[in-house]
């Protein structure tokens, strides 16, 4: 116990920091240096919780997502004008594509373009992903609002009995070595004692949760007039978004009001949980500063200015919790018995 | 002698919401051509506050200790038979499970079971992208349809029934992802970009052949297999999660609002 | 504390009356035994007390069970929880958290008890039942006797007057059995809590208890001292049995009590021999199986660290041994689901690892210690035609051994609806389907009452004379007094003894059976080994 981890929400935010800033096309310079700002902190901060893998594979799938938006960019493009690099052969295609055609000229203007929309999307997968690798999600559900307090149990029940289920699968395999079993293909007999053995699982669980009190402080006053001021702002957004599509004035004012009525309506709910918590999550200094860069780093960008200084300055705030972040500790280890 | 259930408005309309984050192109007009780029962002942001309501909504007011023992359970299995199928059983036996699970355990249900599924084993496998919470809805979608088809008289019926709503599950998923992909893998301009103000018939097509083009290769296995274990494995399985119900007097109270008087 | 007034229970999907017009009442601190056949109600009863039944489980009540003035019809469980903690059979299922410190503070967050107060509390409980060096384990990782003693402190935190165990000690072995029963003890003498436990395992309980509720089975119970209940009841424990037989007055309990007792009985039976167990001319008869040097390996455990066997036709063989010795991962190996790292193990002379299908379990047949496991079908009868399917027998056959092993089982029944000893008995029929030469049990009796047991002694003693051999792993000292011919001790993966069932069994005192510490130092292991010597003298 003698190091922390970051609080789960303080990397969500500085994950979260970073989609945004790469949202608003700082240059491909910046998109650049948030990648290798995002992989830095990744590893040298990251456990060897399974989540860690998160980043790896986020990588692989932003790597195939820039792929496909340079393929199609390249042979699919509506030609602009500029200096041609070379020309794909055109391809005729099928009546139902009709008036599509493969191949063309590619102007270098075109791969720019193309490459910095790709490399958005790509850092915006790496962001997230980041975020996941990084934040302990156990950690994360136990630190939930009251208000999300039930959904947040159904998750903790999941990722707890998980690691059961994987082995409760293959000792089912096992078990149809013991029939005599050669069907190499046998979902019935692995599905059926899995899914007896959780529901049974299920009712037992149910059983013991009520009778240590589960659910003895819930009250429905409060929770009513919450959930008819949620339903009030999903209508706001629902209008909202109408307004934005049809480019009608006044969506952001329907947006806005929604979001208000979403944190009046969450207020609400929480205050009528009487719950307390055994120990919560510390929120300290480090995780204080880096959400103060987070949001630095967006207002930095809101700029719109693409001086050097400004990089990397963006460079800097991105990869803060380097400077701040305890590194997780491996306090928890598996003792095997 | 069903009684609208007091969350039904709300997840109508944040449906609405979801359903527009994803298919906002086929609609956004001429006049928002500008507005492009901030629209992936805006759709981008509104289907996780979309969920997030819904979440609130669905376990705050409704849910009772036993929905929430066998959702945390079946959501536990789920996601080990996502992490174990690729190996041995093929692809994501998870589909199987969110369309049984909202089958035997009502619409509520199964959009919850959906949502959870694909939570958990994203957080907890790794793959937890911006395409997350849009992986939730459809879903969270997919389990709800499965509840509110009609009852059947005859098992092997239900059985068909849910075998061919597998398969075509299995299609519309890929195409929803694929379709909120759609503007971030193509861009604004290429030949196969949706074209703001244009008519939904021809950005639908436009779509099409994107989807052609990039998964469809995927969504047909996928379908096929959805298909095929709800046939081979549905009888049992939705059985015996009827009768762990009804061993542990479990009416979802999303269901049934009357209780069981003793 | 808590009484009942007229209590009747009805399931009725089940249609079936479970409890008639009960009185009862049970006073504060006092230690009570719920006992009786598996299937009679005994989780039933304790389930009314704190509510679950009928309010989670459905069924029909009618009457009054108070606990403190509380009436349990009027109180959710939930709202009973600062009055009855309840521990369920397997406390591992009702986990919610990951870790233990975080599931002792579980129930309190619910009640909304103030972080401070619950800091101070869980400190408490962790003290109370010497968990403070697991606090931050992870519950997955808990041993048996961990897992129950975790589920006692977390609800002892809310600090219930009446405590509720189901089964607490059916799956432990013996040493952790022993540290859940001290500790249940301690909190009825240093609490003055009541404790309610039902269970089955009388042997291991009987010594604590202050009086017992016989769950007769037909809606009545029977209450008293455990010396009436005793002295009327059919299933009891060895030492029992032995003190009804010699009519020895009082009824002796424990082995304490029937040691001074038995004066007597060791004289006379001192001249007289045991009757000699049937252990077969192990050199002369053909091997079935044979491991040699084997080792296994867990990522960087070694489970076993080479053992050589034999197993020669016609023995029963029990490995014996604390859990985690590689007993489990030593019998894994004979049918080839556990990798070997070195060594060989050599079924009928064939290596274990390459038979399959049909040749491998007409050889051996293996009930794992999940038998559930092996099950998929959805009524008994399909259960018995997959089986025929896959060991390729005529159909019908598993169905008979079936019917001969359970006369009055319903074939329309749900498998997994069926009581532990009935799953076991249809597991055991699909295994010996193909007639195998070797039977392999891992851990039978877990959740066996003493008729299912009697049952199992007398199957395996039948499979014995036809030639076939039996393997089996077990923590059950008695069921190995009765039916064992030779017995094998593993310790941290190696073979530590190996011989005759009395040798090695009156030479452990931990491990010995009751009749053996009653009798010692006569070399005499159970209680129908003395009833037929006493006839022939």
């Amino acid at each position: 116990m003698n190091q922390r981890s970051l609080h789960p929400f303080a990397w969500w935010a500085w994950g979260i920091g970073i989609a945004v800033t790469a949202s608003q096309t700082p240059g491909t310079l910046a998109l650049i240096l948030l990648c290798i700002g995002a992989a830095m902190v990744v590893y040298s901060k990251k456990s060897d919780q399974p989540w860690a893998k998160a980043f790896a594979i986020g990588v692989r799938l932003g790597l195939i997502a820039f792929l496909i938006r340079m393929i199609i960019g390249v042979i699919l493009s509506v030609p602009i004008p500029g200096n041609t690099l070379f020309t794909l052969p055109t391809i005729p295609l099928p009546d139902w594509m009709a008036g599509i055609r493969i191949g063309g000229p590619v102007t270098s203007e075109r791969l720019a373009i193309t490459a910095t929309e790709g490399l958005t999307f790509f850092t915006l997968i790496l962001a997230i992903s980041a975020a996941s690798a990084l934040a302990n999600p156990k950690q994360g559900l136990r630190a939930l609002p009251g208000v999300m307090h039930q959904a947040g149990v159904a998750l903790i029940i999941s990722t707890t009995l998980i690691p059961h289920f994987v082995t409760s699968i293959q000792r089912v395999k096992q078990a149809r070595r013991l029939r005599g079993d050669q069907q190499r293909i046998a979902f019935r007999k692995i599905a059926v004692p899995i899914f007896e053995d959780s529901l049974q699982r299920a009712i037992n669980l149910g059983s013991a949760m009520e009778s240590r009190g589960y659910g003895f402080n819930d009250s429905s006053t409060g929770r009513r007039f919450g959930s008819q001021i949620l339903l009030s702002s999903v209508v706001a957004i629902t209008i909202g978004v109408s307004l934005f599509l049809a480019a009608i004035e006044g969506a952001a004012i329907a947006f806005g009001f929604g979001i208000i009525l979403l944190a009046t309506g969450l207020f609400v709910a929480n205050k009528s949980t009487k719950r307390t918590r055994y120990r919560p999550q510390i929120w300290e200094r480090a995780e204080w500063v880096v959400v103060a860069t987070s949001i630095a780093l967006i207002s930095l960008v809101l700029y719109e200015n693409q001086s050097i200084f400004n990089t990397l300055s963006i460079f800097i705030l991105a990869i803060s919790p380097l400077f701040v972040a305890p590194k997780e500790s491996l306090k928890i280890r598996e003792v095997a018995h | 002698m069903k009684t609208m259930n007091k969350s039904t408005p709300l997840l109508g309309f944040a449906s609405i919401i979801g359903f527009f984050a994803f298919a906002w192109p086929l609609f956004i007009s001429a006049e928002q051509v500008e507005n492009n780029g901030q629209a992936k962002y805006l759709f981008l942001a509104l289907m996780p506050i979309a969920l997030l309501i819904l979440v609130i909504e669905l376990t705050q007011g409704d849910l009772d200790v036993k929905s929430l023992a066998f959702l945390g359970v079946l959501t536990a299995t789920g996601a080990a038979l996502r992490i174990f199928g690729a190996g041995a059983i093929g692809v994501e036996p998870i589909w199987f499970l969110i369309i049984l699970g909202g089958r035997a355990l009502g619409k509520r249900f199964g959009f919850l079971l959906g949502l959870s599924i694909l939570f958990a084993s994203a957080l907890l496998t790794g793959g937890a992208g911006p395409w997350l919470a849009f992986q939730m809805m459809a879903a969270a979608w997919i389990g709800w349809g499965a509840g509110a088809l009609p009852k059947f008289a005859k098992q092997r019926v239900e059985i068909t029934v849910l075998a061919i709503y597998g398969f075509f599950a299995g299609l519309i998923f890929g195409a929803l992802m694929d379709l909120q992909l759609w503007p971030w893998l193509v861009g604004a301009d290429t030949q196969i970009s949706f074209i703001a103000g244009a008519p939904i018939l021809e950005n639908l097509h436009r779509y099409l052949i994107f989807h052609f083009l990039t998964a469809m290769a995927w969504d047909i296995p996928r379908a096929i297999l959805t298909a095929t274990l709800i046939l081979v494995a549905g009888k049992p399985i939705l059985n015996s999660l009827r009768r762990s119900m009804r061993k542990a007097n479990f009416i979802p109270a999303h269901e049934m609002k009357q209780k069981a008087v003793l | 504390m808590i009484s009942f007034n007229q209590v009747s229970l009805i399931y009725p999907q089940a249609q079936k009356t479970i409890f008639n017009e009960l009185t009862f009442s049970v006073p504060e601190g006092e230690l009570l035994l719920i006992m009786g056949q598996t299937g009679s109600g005994k989780s039933s009863l304790l389930k009314l007390i704190n509510g679950l039944v009928p309010h989670h489980t459905g069924g029909i009540l009618s009457g009054e069970i108070t606990v403190a003035g509380r009436s349990t019809r009027m109180h959710r469980p939930r709202e009973l929880v600062d009055l009855i903690g309840i521990v369920g059979q397997s406390p591992a299922e009702g986990f919610v958290t990951d870790t233990v410190e975080e599931e002792i503070a579980f129930g309190m967050e619910s009640l909304g008890i103030p972080s401070e107060v619950m800091r101070k509390r869980v400190e408490e409980t962790l003290d109370l039942l010497g968990l403070a060096q697991l606090r931050n384990r992870p519950l997955a990782t808990l041993s048996g006797g961990e897992a129950q003693r975790v589920a006692i402190a977390a609800v002892l935190t809310m600090h219930p007057k009446v405590l509720l165990l189901d089964e607490p000690t059916s799956a432990l072995d013996p040493i952790a059995a022993e540290e859940v029963l001290s500790i249940l003890a301690r909190l009825v003498h240093d609490l003055g809590l009541t404790i309610i436990i039902a269970e089955h395992r009388l042997e291991r309980v009987l010594q604590f208890v202050d009086r017992i509720i016989h769950v007769l089975g037909d809606g009545q119970v029977r209450i008293g001292l455990p010396e009436e209940i005793m002295a009327q009841s059919q299933s009891a424990p060895p030492v029992v049995l032995l003190g009804k037989d010699q009519e020895w007055n009082p009824l002796p309990l424990t082995v304490r009590d029937a040691r001074r007792l038995a004066e007597p009985l060791r004289e006379k039976l001192a001249d007289l021999t045991p009757p000699i167990r049937k252990s077969p001319e192990i050199k002369s008869l053909p091997l079935i199986l044979e491991i040699k040097k084997l080792m296994v390996q867990y990522e960087k455990n070694l489970a076993l660290k080479g053992i050589d066997f034999e197993v020669s036709q016609g023995e029963i063989v029990a490995i014996m041994g604390r859990n985690g010795a590689g007993k489990s991962s030593l019998l894994g190996s004979t049918v080839g689901i556990t990798p070997i790292k070195s060594g060989q193990v050599l079924l009928n002379g064939k290596p274990a690892g390459e038979l399959k299908g049909k040749s491998l379990i007409s050889l051996v047949g293996f009930v794992p210690q999940e038998a559930t496991d092996l099950l998929y079908g959805e009524s008994v009868l399909q259960e018995c035609t997959f089986a025929d399917r896959d060991s390729q027998v005529t159909p019908g056959t598993t169905y008979k051994i079936l019917s001969q092993l359970l006369p009055d089982i319903s074939e329309i029944a749900h498998p997994r609806d069926l009581s532990e000893g009935q799953r076991l008995c249809l597991v055991l029929a699909i295994v010996l389907a193909a007639a195998p030469k070797l039977l392999i049990l891992d851990e039978p009796t877990r959740g066996l009452d003493y008729s299912a047991k009697l049952r199992l002694i007398k199957i395996l003693r039948a499979m014995a004379d036809e030639g076939r051999s039996v393997i089996l792993a077990t923590h059950d000292v008695e069921l190995v007094a009765e039916v064992a011919t030779r017995v094998i001790f593993l310790a941290e993966g190696e073979k530590i003894a190996d011989g005759s069932t009395l040798e090695i069994l009156t030479s452990s005192p931990a491990f010995a059976p009751q009749i053996s510490k009653i009798l010692a130092p006569g070399k005499w292991l159970t209680f129908s080994e003395i009833t037929s010597a006493l006839e022939q003298s």
